[in-house]
């Protein structure tokens, strides 16, 4: 169901939940894609596309127990599905079969 | 210890609950907050970015889901069943149609009017800073208010403040001009002198000539294009000569395009006014009363570089007047400023360039028209609520299918706006064939096409659709509101809903109040019409004198009054009605240092005879009486009380100062005492009058007694022409003349009549359909008694009861209102008629007689159905 490829925002925010496994949620994203690949990233467009990844079934997001920061409030976790994950080494496959087809001398060229 | 600076915006997190997501909320406001404590300064600048942050997630997202409403299935479904509810009830639909129409129509020309009287003179450049300049004179316990100025104001101003750009004078030469180009001669009234700036402070385009220098030369002139078609045809007029009075030959230098300008100064030719100075230099040297500060004989317009500059100017004047004005007048004297595109609406001065719009008329049209769409709202409102009974089962499946109350609401406003939108363009459509008409009756020349711009469309539609919601929103809420449940039975709160009521009299009091305004309006007019003057004003005829004429008055007098038809003439400076100028007098036993300023004017012999004026005491002049040539006065009533004299006046002394001058140039006894007539508009009461003998006349009065007018006339040319080729003759009916005195109130009678002719019809057509409503729901009321044997004029009091109550409610609030009303405009006037008790009862009469015969046309067909059809199902 949905579109089975990933955007390229959409690529990073699930690495970034695959990497931080059970702690990731909206802010530590953003953290971590800041400091990762140095380039800021809003509350608003990481919720955002968390959003549009669990309609696509590639994510699912559970509310944490209450934190102690925060005023109480529970954090939404962010876990990668299995549909996620395939398609995310489908991605990371098809990519690294690309670079592999690039002989140096090409690159160098341009 | 957290402070307030420490907690993220609460308001923006009040904002952030608004929109978003429930089930989102926690984690996005977690998220926010958390980010937000992490921060180790905190200060506008972070709270700034947290609403930054809230804003950005103004997502599709997270926003709080709307209902899943078929928008566009849902319209389509409004439209149709709209359109079918209208066809299904032709009557309701056409009875609001015909009175929307009607009121869009009144509303769309008044509106156009209003418009096109806003429009006057904002077409001068920077006319927010061009001013004309008026004086108010005081003397004799009279106060005069001028338009125009002395000559030596313009150059007075210029010296004494800084800041004035430019100051320009227009000037009106005394007696009508004749211009002359080979054999083409007209006279011409609308000639007028002007100084050189004329065309570079004013706004008149120029489509030939450069407006800098087109009035340089003394001896040039400016024709409008009118003028240029009249006398050139289609040849170019640049260049060539008009011969001015037969005294002087004019080069035309420039024509000028003002046939579409709305302007409260009107003219086809412009001279410079140099070359008028230069003529009565000539003549009186320096001693002319062009350069005397009595004279007003210039109107004075000044361009001030801003309105500062324009504010300490007004601010200075008492003193300028002070500085400049003659030494009896300094005391009770001003000067004041008018904005030049305020003159057509506000001023009405003496002495005008031409008669100016008015305020008050503007404001009763715009009143007027917003009645008329008031009743038709009306109608709409309650038609929509009687016709409630059938919609309700409608309305009632509707909500058992779940339609909301917002969803029928909408329904029945789209019906509305459909109607009144329709109708708009119904009334734009007809608006064409009515401006020409509105042109007739306003004497405007307003072209439809100006204003079918496309943001003017835009607005007009809009307003439309806003009109269309906001009567349809009352009746759309209440029936909305109809219980389901109540819709079964057949007796609802709608029928004897209270507002109706309400809304009903007051169609009834707004056409009562318009019913008695029109017939004291009317009989108003009519009074101003008929009223006796103290003059005879019927079979006179003032025709235009002539210097040719005056020098061989005797001999021309004779051969005219030789004629059979004619009675008598005398030669006149002003015309009886029209009014007078002033001169200073000094009475016997007053200072000459004090002079009374009254209004006076110039006549030969026969004039009281002429005109039929009765003499109080002693005679009027006389060629028995040679003294009376150069030492005779006659005075009316009003000039021996305002001199103090209470007994007859018969041979007290008079001293009259010249014009503009310090010298006594007449000394005369008072020979007579004329009674009063209305020698000024009736708006005017009775002022005092000094007649003094003169030859040089403007005008000769003429009595004749025929009713063949035309042969009267090519006689009186015969005579004309053997006494000179130089001017054609030139005449108009004195009652003819006196009634362009009164054209406003002829404007406004003429509207109010045509007003409460679509008044009517929009209320009558209200209470046609409302009626037919009430009848059709008693139907089976009306075949039970008429088994039982009622006569049909008890049906008709029996139907028509309810309505007639609220005629009488109706009439009752409206006459005070009225009386009050009608009170205010009549005091505008010096001479009103009576308000006559009887045309309360007359209005009351016509609202009663329609209102029964309207239902009792209901009733009469009820009475006629055959009971067995109306009581056989039930």
């Amino acid at each position: 169901m949905g579109k089975e490829y990933l955007g390229e925002f959409e690529e990073l925010v699930m690495l970034m939940v695959a990497m931080m496994k059970d702690e990731a949620y909206g802010l530590a994203i953003c953290d971590e894609i800041e400091s990762q690949t140095g380039r800021p990233a809003s509350i608003g467009a990481v919720h955002a596309t968390v959003a549009r990844l669990e309609k696509k079934g590639f994510v699912e997001t559970f509310m944490s127990d209450p934190t102690n920061e925060r005023g109480g409030r529970r954090k939404r976790l962010i876990r990668m599905t299995n549909s996620g994950k395939s398609t995310l080494i489908k991605s990371r496959d098809a990519k690294v079969k690309l670079w592999t087809q690039i002989p140096d001398l090409a690159l160098n060229k341009i | 210890m957290a402070t307030n600076k420490d907690i993220p915006p609460r308001l923006a997190d009040k904002f952030l609950n608004w929109f978003c997501k429930s089930e989102l909320i926690e984690g996005i406001q977690g998220d926010l907050h958390e980010s937000y404590e992490r921060l180790e300064v905190k200060n506008w600048k972070t709270k700034f970015n947290y609403w930054m942050q809230v804003f950005k997630l103004i997502r599709p997202f997270a926003l709080k889901n709307t209902k899943p409403l078929n928008t566009a299935h849902m319209f389509q479904n409004h439209l149709k069943t709209s359109y079918k509810n209208l066809l299904r009830n032709k009557m309701y639909t056409s009875i609001n149609l015909l009175g929307l129409v009607l009121a869009v129509l009144v509303c769309l020309n008044v509106g156009l009017y209003v418009s096109d009287e806003l429009s006057y003179d904002q077409f001068h450049p920077d006319h927010k800073n061009l001013y004309r300049l008026t004086v108010s004179i005081k003397s004799g316990g009279v106060v005069y208010n001028e338009a125009g100025t002395q000559f030596p104001m313009a150059s007075a101003i210029n010296e004494d403040f800084s800041g004035v750009e430019e100051v320009v004078r227009i000037f009106k030469p005394l007696s009508t001009p004749l211009i002359i180009r080979e054999d083409l001669k007209y006279t011409e009234g609308k000639f007028f002198f002007a100084d050189e700036a004329f065309f570079s402070v004013f706004g008149y385009p120029l489509i030939a000539g450069d407006p800098e220098k087109v009035l340089q030369k003394p001896n040039s002139v400016v024709i409008s294009e009118r003028i240029a078609q009249k006398y050139f045809g289609e040849g170019n007029p640049v260049g060539q000569v008009l011969e001015y009075n037969g005294q002087q030959l004019l080069e035309i230098t420039g024509i000028v395009d003002n046939s579409d300008l709305n302007s409260h100064f009107d003219f086809d030719f412009i001279s410079p006014l140099q070359l008028q100075l230069n003529n009565w230099h000539q003549k009186t040297g320096a001693e002319g009363r062009e350069n005397k500060w009595y004279w007003t004989g210039a109107w004075t317009y000044v361009k001030f570089v801003d309105n500062e500059k324009k504010e300490y100017v007004a601010s200075q004047l008492p003193a300028f007047v002070q500085a400049h004005f003659p030494q009896k007048w300094k005391d009770d004297s001003s000067i004041d400023l008018q904005r030049i595109d305020d003159i057509h609406l506000t001023s009405n001065l003496l002495f005008e360039i031409k008669p100016n719009g008015s305020l008050s008329n503007l404001k009763i049209f715009s009143l007027i028209a917003i009645i008329l769409f008031l009743l038709a709202v009306i109608n709409f409102v309650n038609l929509m609520m009687a016709d409630g009974m059938t919609r309700a089962f409608q309305i009632g499946i509707r909500k058992t299918l779940g339609a909301s109350v917002s969803v029928l609401i909408s329904q029945m406003l789209i019906e509305t706006v459909l109607l009144c939108l329709s109708s708009g363009i119904i009334a734009l459509v007809l608006t064409q064939w009515t401006v020409p008409y509105l042109n007739y009756l306003t004497d405007r020349s307003i072209s439809l096409a100006n204003y079918f711009t496309f943001s003017n469309l835009f607005l007009y539609f809009c307003l439309i659709t806003l009109i269309g919601m906001m009567a349809g929103i009352y009746p759309a809420v209440h029936l909305a509101r109809f219980k389901s449940f109540n819709i079964s039975k057949k007796e609802s709160a709608l029928s004897k809903s209270a507002t109706k009521t309400a809304l009903v009299i007051f169609q009834f009091f707004a056409s009562v109040v318009l019913i008695i305004s029109v017939i004291i309006v009317n009989e108003q007019r009519e009074f101003l019409l008929t009223k006796d003057l103290g003059f005879d004003k019927t079979n006179m005829l003032v025709i235009k004198a002539r210097n040719e004429y005056n020098k061989n008055f005797i001999a021309f007098r004779n051969e005219i009054i030789k004629l059979p038809e004619v009675s008598d003439l005398c030669g006149i400076t002003d015309v009886p009605g029209t009014g007078m100028n002033s001169s200073r007098f000094v009475p016997e036993e007053g200072n000459r240092s004090q002079p009374v300023l009254l209004p006076v004017t110039w006549t030969g012999y026969d004039f009281s005879e002429t005109a039929n004026i009765e003499m109080k005491y002693g005679r009027f002049f006389s060629r028995e009486h040679p003294s009376d040539q150069d030492k005779a006065f006659v005075l009316n009533e009003e000039a021996v009380k305002v001199l103090g004299w209470t007994d007859n006046p018969i041979g007290k002394k008079l001293e009259l100062f010249g014009a503009g001058t310090e010298q006594i140039v007449k000394e005369g006894k008072v020979v007579g005492v004329i009674k009063n007539y209305h020698y000024e508009s009736m708006h005017h009461p009775v002022g005092p009058a000094v007649f003094d003998l003169t030859t040089s006349f403007d005008h000769y009065l003429l009595k004749f007694q025929t009713d063949d007018y035309p042969a009267l006339i090519e006689k009186l040319e015969s005579v004309w022409l053997a006494f000179g080729q130089k001017w054609p003759l030139e005449y108009k009916l004195l009652d003819r003349q006196l009634e362009t005195l009164y054209t406003r109130e002829k404007k406004l009678s003429d509207l109010v009549n045509l007003a409460v002719i679509v008044a009517l019809i929009i209320a009558g057509i209200g209470i046609f359909g409302l009626s037919s409503f009430m009848v059709s729901k008693r139907t089976k009321e009306v075949s039970i008694r008429r088994v039982l044997g009622i006569r049909i004029s008890h049906v008709i009091l029996l139907l028509a009861r309810p309505f007639i109550y609220m005629v009488a409610i109706a009439n009752l609030i409206a006459w005070p209102v009225s009386y009050f009303l009608m009170e205010q405009w009549l005091s505008n006037f010096e001479y009103v008629v009576d308000i006559n008790w009887l045309i309360f009862i007359i209005a009351g009469f016509v609202t009663l007689v329609i209102t029964v015969s309207v239902t009792g046309y209901h009733a009469v067909a009820v009475t006629r159905l055959n009971p067995v059809d109306s009581l056989r199902s039930e």
